[in-house]
């Protein structure tokens, strides 16, 4: 199916319903509408992508879009057993795509800190940045756009530094196949910090979802943004995840993005460093087994003096999943002093697996010191056998190995609660302990 | 049970299609210490990783049985758990996996296999804490990944406390002398020393004499383009160390 | 280092002459008759070359076929070039040196053509030639004179012009032309399958191996002409050949479109080097003139155990676009890819590898370095694919790019696909600047900057320039000082 049929159908579908947003999501919604068919004009899928995370493939099934805000129950307090349990965090949960607060944010929200729905009002600023995701570049982001109408508003005040992390758990339930228009915008003003956690869960699990997620962070000069990132869906929820990120002076920004369970999901990180001295630490796993398949992009643009970046994603294959990564760095003429670096590690385990790798470099300007490394290939066989001889059983020393070859980037981890608990997390995926919740349709297996 | 520890008889060994081990025959009793010997390349590393299921070689024939177990038919971890342990020329660095970890998973899995229940935490510690002194090594080194940034010195006494750890029954100490000097081989030595007992048996390869002065041999055998070409007491080591190896190749190559 | 080479250079054996300025030195045009065709391209005019070349049937339906495939084509954007519009109507794609029949000796060669190539620094005399090296001088379109010829074929080895080989090894031309880059394989792959003039054509029989450096040397030369050579190696089971390719051009103010085509057959157990040292005019410093550089190079390693090694030093061309590639089919076949490409001024470069990996336990190494001055874009562009079925195969790929200066470009745009769970790829790229420090250091030892340059440079590039043969390695290096002359302070 051509991009053209597959998003068309949405942009009907909008067309021939009555508009059921307001304000500043009515705005977004109709930019979208504008910018959409020239931009499925212009779009050029990658000659090397694989077929099944292309746009057209992904948004070419006939989901159904909750237009008209048809209440979905979900079983909110099933899903709280999951995720990262005895966080103390500022919890939100979206039930599909809509907004709900809990008590607990309610009471505990900290001075200068607000966390709120986007169909509330909305300062003009933060409508501002939403309008600048209408870029003809994304179609994926306009689809999303072009249907929004709900999603969370992070917004913290000059100089505040919020310790306790926002936990927003995405539960997706819905009795037919369903497209989700999920949006985070998260504003950091001048040196403050915020911490966020993205968990998405399913809840019925046969049932087709196509997740499409915008996330837009703003770091002011010397603020630090950190998002963290889980995705343990059911093998059938898809997902077609963009963020974008603009890091101003001094400002720092960490994400990490970690893909334990789901369908085929592809996501894309826009970053680029804005102001002098800004700071990206990327970094993401991929634990992938029967037929998923995990698509990530990397745009990290430097466009500023002495900018910082670091890039470490790895992924291991089982089965019959595919990986692909694609990475770039760009650093635009006159981005002195900048220095980037980007690992990709990929261990192949199962015969049918397969891992396709693109890290790019593109730069502008001499000053520079910019390094990339990609590898694919299997666990050190050497290792493997010296656990042998010491009487560690093979499946063991290669769950161990495994293990270990993803801890860099969960000691990467500066949050302590989320370090501990995804070690575990990791740990229990690759020896196929069944999920401590069971509204998670993580079904867990061994590694081989 | 057989009065013999190991037997291995008329093994062929080899690497790529390339024999390199052509009928070794080794004959060793509980509270023997055999000392391995030979010119580089004679096949020393081949047969210790053979004996340990080092899947890079491939036996053509012959037989090795570690008392009444046929070492050949098994994985290298359940050769660990019938009681055999290598001790690595080049132990390998395993980045990630921290010593605690590796260790409590070794013994474990040993319990495992013997039908026992894993150890507490508390007892494994003890345990750890315990044979660390056997080699005197540093509470530190625990909590760093497996080898990663040992120093050579280190890395040798990790092998035998590793060794005091899981109590085998026959350990062979693979040119556990190289890159140490005279200190830790003398701590090594020691804990080798300590561990030894009438119940197991120990086959030291080395290229030197030096290491035997530490650890005593019963019997010495010299190892030559794959096979065993001369057998005796400690005093062939040191008729060695003395007159070098040439006389021995030109007794098997006949010149 | 080949031991067939002698150990003292001896005079005229020069590939290129020695410079000693920053100019381009091979700029000049000689002054020949020539025989051009109108510009313009249709069916005419691939049957107008054909005839002109006296061809039989089957290998105009070739040009034929692919001519009618070119017109449906339009050129490759997907690289990181920025390509004017070419006119293909408005070159002309047969310039042939005016001549009655084949010279049988060099007395008959035109003297002109003669001191044009003696003004390069191509020995054509053979008995100046004592470099052990044969040569096949291919001037604008067509090849001017072999050397060496029968003491090659008294080992059965094949060393002629293309156009020879057409006529007197039918059977081994049909055979391969066209196995290895189908005519369908890109826009300017057709193109020259369509309005290929000459090129070189080399044979090695089964267990043989070649005695001397095999050389071609391309010269365009006449104004408003395309160059379209085709060169075709075939090494048969457990042969080996060291074949080596220069070229030059005059200056001139319009660019010049060179469009080739090589294709290499390794079977079983043979080994194939290949050495460029590619020198087109670069343009002048505004990016005025200079050549196109559309190359299409493939090798297939047929054979188990088999081997191909290409090393290419690109200096000239106003824009570079080529891949030279290999097919690794053969069992423990090995493909290796040494690169050096510098830009400077206005110059653009993409070019790199592609390492398709199909035999089982079949090894790739990529070494390229880039080095970037002026204004210029350079990007290294690869490829390694591991097919399903092939077994415990190695990939090693170091790609490393150098910036002199603030306002150029170094890019790195590797793919890595790999289908099947034993295979080993790794994939290193630093990009950096040249270190102050060293500079500094050269310049306290009394070293002038430029010289530090060239020096720190030429270190850099060792690796690669270590696997030219070495008549090339030491005009390569020349050439490295030269291109980057004033780009530095």
């Amino acid at each position: 199916m051509k991009l053209t049929q597959a998003l068309g159908q949405y942009l009907e579908l909008y067309r021939a319903s009555k508009c059921s947003t307001t304000g500043a999501l009515a705005r977004l919604n109709r930019l979208a509408a504008d910018a959409m068919p020239a931009a499925i004009e212009n779009y050029k899928a990658n000659a090397t992508e694989p077929y099944e995370t292309r746009l057209a493939a992904m948004f070419a099934p006939d989901y159904g879009v909750n237009i008209n805000r048809v209440d979905i129950p979900a079983d909110i307090a099933a899903s709280f057993r999951c995720g990262v349990p005895q966080l103390n965090s500022l919890l939100v949960v979206v039930a599909n795509d809509i907004f709900h607060a809990t008590d607990s944010l309610s009471k505990n929200m900290p001075e200068g800190m607000q966390v709120k729905s986007l169909r509330d009002d909305l300062p003009e600023e933060a409508a501002a940045y939403l309008f600048e995701s209408i870029k003809p570049a994304y179609p994926e982001v306009l689809a999303n756009s072009l249907m929004a109408h709900d999603g969370v508003y992070i917004h913290v005040d000059r100089g505040i530094d919020i310790e306790k992390p926002v936990q927003i758990v995405n539960i997706f339930s819905s009795p037919v196949a369903m497209l989700t228009p999920r949006r985070v915008l998260i504003v950091a003003e001048e040196n403050s910090r915020v911490r966020v956690l993205l968990c998405d869960h399913t809840q019925n699990s046969d049932v087709q979802h196509l997740n499409s997620q915008v996330v837009q962070i703003v770091a002011k000069a010397g603020a630090q943004v950190e998002l963290y990132d889980i995705e343990e869906s059911g093998a059938a929820t898809n997902r077609v995840n963009t963020v974008f990120a603009d890091i101003h002076k001094d400002a720092r920004l960490v994400l990490n993005s970690n893909f334990l369970h789901g369908g085929v999901s592809r996501n894309e990180f826009i970053v680029n460093l804005e102001g002098d001295g800004a700071d990206a630490n990327l970094s993401g796993l991929g634990i992938c087994a029967d037929k998923q398949m995990l698509d990530t992009r990397v745009t990290l643009r430097h466009n500023c003096r002495h900018g910082n970046s670091r890039q470490i994603f790895k992924n291991a294959l089982y089965d019959e999943a595919r990986g692909f990564f694609g990475g770039k760095i760009i650093v635009e003429e006159g981005a002195e002093h900048t220095d980037a670096a980007q690992t990709n590690r990929n261990i192949i385990v199962s015969e049918k697996a397969r891992m396709q790798t693109s890290p790019q470099l593109e730069i502008y300007c001499d000053e520079v010191k910019c390094s990339h490394g990609a590898t694919t290939g299997q666990l050190d066989e050497r290792a493997m056998f010296y656990m042998q001889t010491r009487g560690i059983p093979a499946d063991e020393a290669r769950r161990m190995l495994t293990q270990a070859f993803m801890a860099d980037v969960v000691d990467n981890i500066s949050f302590e609660v989320l370090r501990q608990r995804l070690h575990i997390l990791v740990e229990k995926r690759l020896s196929g302990a069944a999920g401590s919740c069971e509204t998670c349709a993580t079904s867990c297996r061994g590694a081989n | 049970m057989s009065e013999e520890l190991l037997k291995v008889k008329d093994l062929h060994a080899g690497i790529d299609g390339k024999e390199i081990l052509r009928g070794v025959n080794l004959t060793i009793r509980p509270g023997e210490v055999h000392a391995i010997m030979g010119p580089n390349g004679s096949g020393k590393s081949t047969f210790s990783g053979v004996l340990a299921g080092d899947p890079r070689f491939t036996v053509t024939s012959g037989s090795a049985f570690l008392g009444d177990t046929d070492l050949l038919a098994l994985s290298p971890e359940d050769r660990s758990h019938e009681g055999l342990f290598l001790s690595f020329q080049y132990p390998v660095e395993i980045p990630g996996v921290t010593m605690v970890n590796f260790m409590r998973a070794a013994v474990n899995a040993k319990r495992k296999y013997l039908g026992e229940a894993p150890m507490s935490a508390a007892d494994f510690l003890k345990l750890m804490r315990q044979k660390r002194a056997v080699v005197e090594l540093d509470n530190k080194l625990a909590s760093r990944s497996v080898n990663e940034g040992f120093s050579g010195g280190e890395k040798k006494r990790n092998e035998i406390f590793q060794m005091a750890v899981l109590e085998p029954k026959l350990s062979i100490l693979d040119e556990t002398d190289s890159g140490l000097d005279i200190d830790a081989l003398r701590i090594v030595a020691g804990g080798v020393n300590r561990l030894r007992n009438q119940n197991n048996a120990t086959i030291v390869i080395t290229h030197y004499q030096r290491l035997l002065d530490y650890i005593k041999p019963d019997f010495v055998h010299i190892l030559y383009k794959g096979r065993i070409v001369h057998s005796g007491g400690p005093e062939l080591a040191l008729e060695l160390e003395e007159k070098g190896y040439d006389w021995i190749k030109q007794e098997v190559d006949g010149e | 280092m080949n031991s067939n080479q002698e150990q003292n250079k001896p005079e005229g054996c020069d590939i290129i002459n020695r410079a000693t300025s920053g100019e381009y030195k091979y700029g000049f045009t000689s002054e020949i008759d020539t025989d051009i065709i109108a510009a313009g391209l249709s069916e005419d005019t691939v049957r107008r070359i054909s005839e002109l070349k006296g061809e039989p049937e089957w290998l105009l339906e070739f040009r034929l076929k692919a001519y009618r495939y070119w017109c449906t084509l339009t050129p490759p954007e997907w690289a990181h070039l920025r390509i004017p519009p070419i006119d293909f109507q408005a070159i002309s794609y047969y310039a042939a040196p005016r001549r009655k029949k084949a010279p049988e000796s060099l007395d008959e060669v035109d003297p002109q053509l003669l001191d044009t190539f003696n003004r390069l620094g191509i020995p054509l005399h053979e008995q100046k030639a004592l470099s052990g090296m044969a040569v096949d001088a291919v001037m604008d379109s067509v090849s001017v004179k072999t050397t060496h010829r029968e003491r090659l074929a008294e080992m059965g080895i094949i060393f002629c012009s293309f156009s020879e080989a057409v006529k007197e090894y039918p059977e081994l031309v049909r055979k391969y032309l066209g196995k290895v880059v189908s005519y369908r394989d890109n826009f300017y792959a057709a193109l020259n399958s369509a309005v290929f003039s000459d090129g070189s054509f080399v044979y090695i029989p089964k267990g043989v191996r070649c005695p001397m450096e095999l050389s071609t040397y391309f010269r365009i030369n006449a104004a408003g002409t395309g160059q379209f050579e085709r060169t075709l190696i075939v090494a048969d089971d457990e042969s080996y050949v060291s074949y080596l390719e220069g070229c030059t051009a005059p200056m001139r103010d319009e660019n010049q479109l060179h469009a080739a085509i090589v294709e290499i057959i390794v079977e079983e157990r043979a080994e194939v080097k290949y050495s460029t040292v590619q020198n087109w005019y670069a343009g002048d410093a505004e990016g005025r003139g200079g050549v196109y550089n559309f190359v299409t190079k493939r090798g297939l390693c047929r054979g188990d155990y088999s081997k191909l090694s290409w090393t290419q030093v690109e200096t000239g061309s106003a824009i570079t676009w080529k891949y030279p590639s290999c097919i690794l089919a053969g069992e423990g076949s090995v493909g290796e890819f040494y690169s050096v490409a510098v830009t400077n001024n206005m110059q653009q470069a993409d070019t790199g590898t592609k390492m398709i990996h199909i035999g089982s336990r079949s090894r790739s190494t990529i070494v390229s370095k880039g080095i970037s001055a002026g204004r210029s874009e350079n990007s290294y562009r690869g490829l390694v694919k591991v097919a399903p079925g092939a077994a415990d195969v190695r990939n090693y790929t170091q790609c490393d790019s150098l910036l002199l200066g603030s306002h150029c470009g170094a890019h790195t745009f590797p793919e890595i696909d790999v289908a099947n769970n034993t295979a080993v790829v790794e994939h290193e790229a630093t990009t950096s600047k040249i270190s102050e420090e060293q500079i500094f250091y050269c310049n306290q030892r009394g070293i002038p900057t430029e010289e530090a340059v060239a020096l720190i440079v030429n270190g850099y590039a060792k690796e690669v320039m270590n696997k030219l043969p070495m008549e090339f390695a030491v005009e390569a290096q020349k050439l490295l000082e030269i291109t980057l002359e004033g780009s530095v302070g």
